[in-house]
């Protein structure tokens, strides 16, 4: 070992050779590798003090290694981490480590880092042409000039530069390690965005809970387990426990839907004054919760609808039996009185409220309830200030739960669902690519919908790891029977007409062949689902995200033929979201409703259409009418209100981001 | 027949008390008002029959119609559309400067509209309503209009904007006693955002007239009740 070493520091052989038995004479057994290479040293000097420094140099490299130690530079090192992480044989990782440590004694630094070291061992996994042992080895992260960016005012708060940092390295991961090369490169160069990314390792997207189980059992999280709740602050505290834990399960929103009903049997025998009190606080608490990333929504009825009144109800303390849901209608519609007055109202600076998001149904049978009106109006008041709404009607023999429609209204025990995931295609560009041909463009949207079905099928295999592990608690509780869904979205639908046929959307004959792409993706997914046993749908998903990334690049690709809005030489265009009518086509309303409303039936994950109103303060009467109007006489099943000039809802939805 | 408009509001929800409408600003006005930006627009044309039939087909989710201006009744056509989408169920609202009080009982006799609205353009004085409007036989005309509607059991409403330093918030009070006298008892009030601005609280103070946020929401806001 001491003449290996002599001769490694360049000191030639016979010298080595003298020197390693002068040190045999000197050391004893149990003797550390540290104290050979003093003795070495101190014969060396004594014999030829410029071979001593030789040797000193050479031995004098250390690391500062992840585990944040400083150790002595050990090339078998390099050799054990590239066997267990890479699979290489041993000889070849002897190699690539003898190469690098080389390479880094070079360099004549006293202290290198882990992260240098493991740069230069990928470049020698690359000169060798080990690229895939490479993909294993690299390391993730971000720059350090972006990093200090970041921390150094890019970020709107410290929690935010953490969750950015980590949002870095989970992307990297996912797109390095998780997808396989064709996902990867495909949302990469644009075919198609997988949303939130930085998630599809570890998160399911969106859910919508269903509170009963929680009122019944209470909530085990943090340090503790609560139990069921007795009176009506335990259950809303229950409610906003639910979503606080849910964070670390699900990545993009959250909803409680049917609230007042789940929370009726709570209010019971309380006055006005205290159930307005109950509602502010919901409203507070739940708002207090959003960070800016992840989404809030809450779903309110008028009172009991009809198909949960026989339902039995969660009673205080969690029972369950006694009674039906039906012998708390009075409470459940005072309380969404309460709930649309609350949020109505603003929050304490009279700013409108931007989380949650709240969903109100609208029901023909609510019509004739006392005071359906009152409610109405503040669920319109709320609208017409700006706070975050959807209106949603669901028709004959639909359930819904937040944005998510099912066939008919069974197992009503239990109505929770969510997103797994969602992957969105880029219509404009299978146009550009489809050279003008019918044939083609087809081929292409049945080809990018297997993609898409190709990585939400990985995704739930991931979940399913996930829950396994147990490292999704709020979704594993239901994991077996929340109804749960793989979402296949789309952008740009009106892009995509304008390329094909220079028309738009708007324009008759395009409006047959927009139809005719959505039910084509339509059938594909519920071919998918029947083939697969899962749940496949297609969504609008609200994001800015997609509908921007993907027109920028496409602005870089094809940007000879590119249909896109926003300012080209800018470079900030963006396509209309799914299958929306331009904001600004002159058109009336009930044309624009006419065709929105035929992709809503097919978008059984989440859609909405947005209805633009010039004016700043719009009439609150007009909007309720309005709504009534369009729950009755079209096929929107959600839509929501508001005001030109508004670049997209950035509400998120329990359909995913 | 034909109307010249100038575009088309597909959805107001202020333009009709309480009901989402249908705006339709049609193009001309005999009256020059120097803050006035409607006559830079572009003039269309198209039958009447034209736009009942598009009404109609949106009826189920509109079913009313505002007629404003520039002045719609400078045009036949305006009261033609009025009558042929009454005859359908709609309900209507018609602008007016009051110029025209012929057109104007025409409107009112033959229940052409279910709310008019007119807006005074200055204070009710010959020379003012000059500097304001370009024309010296408005006032006539404005007056004669004012007993069309005083007299009718057509909902009216009655507006105004400020336009200092020629009408300002000190000529409302004598504005508001004239209306009073026909029988009017609201007055809604917009301001011109040129110079003098008329801040809320003179306008508040100024009796019964009603403020409004501005010349940008011209149509906006929330109507009150009318006389």
């Amino acid at each position: 070992m001491v003449t290996n070493d002599c001769v490694d520091a360049g000191i030639d052989f016979w010298t080595a050779v003298e020197v390693a038995q002068e040190v045999a004479k000197r050391i004893r057994d149990g003797v550390s590798t540290r104290e050979i290479q003093q003795e070495t040293l101190r014969v060396l000097y004594a014999m030829n003090p410029e071979a001593a420094e030789r040797y000193k140099r050479y031995h004098s490299m250390y690391v500062r290694t992840s585990r944040n130690t400083i150790e002595a530079f050990d090339r078998k090192k390099i050799v054990e981490s590239l066997i267990r992480e890479t699979s290489l044989p041993r000889e070849i990782a002897e190699n690539i480590a003898k190469e690098a440590e080389a390479e880094l004694r070079r360099l004549k630094l006293e202290f290198i880092s882990a992260p240098l070291i493991r740069e230069v061992v990928n470049v020698k996994l690359l000169e060798h042409g080990f690229e895939e042992a490479r993909a294993s080895y690299t390391r993730l992260g971000m720059p350090v000039y972006d990093a200090s960016r970041l921390v150094e005012g890019e970020a709107k708060s410290a929690e935010a530069v953490h969750r950015a940092m980590a949002a870095n390295v989970l992307k990297e991961f996912a797109l390095l390690k998780v997808l396989p090369l064709t996902l990867a490169d495909a949302h990469m160069k644009g075919d198609l965005h997988i949303h939130a990314l930085e998630a599809f390792a570890t998160k399911a997207s969106a859910f919508a809970h269903d509170l009963r189980p929680y009122l019944i059992a209470g909530i085990k999280g943090g340090s503790s387990a609560t139990p069921p709740a007795e009176h009506a602050v335990e259950a809303v505290l229950t409610a906003i426990n639910a979503l606080r834990h849910g964070e670390g399960s699900f990545s993009t929103s959250q909803c409680l839907d049917y609230i007042n009903v789940w929370l009726a049997p709570y209010i019971s025998g309380m006055g006005s004054a205290e159930i307005a009190r109950v509602a502010r606080m919901l409203i507070y608490e739940v708002s207090q919760l959003s960070n800016g990333e992840h989404a809030y929504e809450l779903g309110v009825e008028y009172g009991i609808p009809e198909f949960l009144a026989s339902e039995p109800a969660t009673l205080p303390g969690g029972d369950v039996g006694d009674a039906v849901y039906a012998d708390f209608e009075e409470e459940a519609r005072a309380l969404a009185l309460a709930i649309a007055e609350a949020f109505a109202s603003g929050d304490h600076l009279a700013k409108p409220f931007l989380c949650p998001k709240v969903y109100f149904r609208l029901r023909k049978e609510y019509e004739e309830k006392e005071g359906y009106d009152a409610y109405l109006r503040a669920a319109h008041l709320a609208a017409s200030r700006g706070a975050s709404h959807c209106f949603a009607a669901p028709h004959e023999g639909e359930l819904q739960i937040a944005n998510y429609t099912f066939p008919g209204e069974e197992v009503l025990h239990q109505l929770s669902a969510g997103m797994l995931q969602v992957v969105t295609l880029n219509l404009p560009r299978i146009a550009y690519q489809s050279e003008g041909r019918e044939r083609k463009l087809f081929e292409l949207l049945e080809e990018r919908v297997k993609l898409a079905i190709d990585a939400l099928l990985l995704k739930k295999e991931v979940i399913d790891r996930r829950v396994m592990a147990g490292m999704l608690p709020m979704l594993s509780e239901n994991y077996a029977t929340a109804r749960l869904l793989l979402g296949v979205g789309y952008v740009g639908l009106n892009e995509m007409l304008t390329a094909y046929l220079d028309k738009e959307l708007h324009d008759g004959e395009a409006a047959k062949l927009g139809e005719r792409v959505v039910r084509y993706m339509h059938a594909l997914v519920e071919q998918f689902s029947r083939d697969t046993g899962l749940s496949f749908v297609l969504t609008q998903a609200i994001d800015e995200n997609p509908a921007m990334r993907l027109a920028k690049l496409d602005h870089g690709m094809f940007a000879d033929r590119l249909i896109a809005r926003g300012d080209r030489q800018e470079g900030s265009v963006y396509y209309t979201h799914a299958s929306w009518v331009r904001a600004d086509a002159e058109l009336p309303i009930h044309q624009r409703l006419s065709i929105e409303g035929e992709f809503h039936p097919l978008c059984k994950g989440g859609a909405v259409s947005r209805i633009l109103i010039s004016e700043a303060l719009p009439e609150v009467t007009a909007l309720m009418e309005l709504s009534r109007k369009v729950a009755e006489h079209t096929k929107l099943r959600f839509w929501s209100y508001s005001h030109e000039g508004d670049t997209g809802a950035g509400c998120g939805s329990a359909a995913g981001r | 027949m034909e109307l010249v408009f100038s575009h088309i509001e597909h959805l107001s929800t202020t333009a009709y008390p309480g009901k989402p409408c249908t705006v339709v600003h049609t193009h001309g006005c005999p009256l020059g008002c120097f803050y006035c930006a409607a006559e830079d627009a572009n003039a269309k044309k198209t039958e009447t029959q034209k736009l009942v039939k598009l009404f109609e087909e949106g009826k189920e989710l509109i079913d009313a119609v505002a007629i404003a201006g520039c002045e719609p009744l400078m045009q036949s056509a305006s009261l033609e559309l009025a009558a042929q989408l009454k005859e359908r169920g709609f309900d209507i609202k018609l602008h007016t400067t009051g110029y025209y009080p012929s057109a104007l009982e025409s409107v009112v006799e033959e229940r052409l509209a279910d709310v008019v609205e007119m807006d005074i353009k200055a204070p009710l004085d010959t020379e003012k309503y000059a500097m304001v409007t370009g024309r010296g036989d408005a006032v006539d005309r404005i007056f004669q209009s004012l007993d069309v509607l005083s007299s009718s059991q057509v909902r009216c409403q009655v507006t105004t904007t400020l336009a200092p330093p020629v009408f300002s918030h000190e000529d409302l009070p004598e504005l508001v006693h004239v209306l009073s006298c026909y029988g009017f008892k609201k007055l809604r009030v917009k301001n011109y955002p040129g110079e003098g601005v008329v801040e809320p609280w003179l306008l508040h103070s100024h009796g019964e007239a009603l403020l409004s946020r501005g010349v940008a929401e011209c149509f906006a806001g929330r109507w009150s009740d009318s006389n």
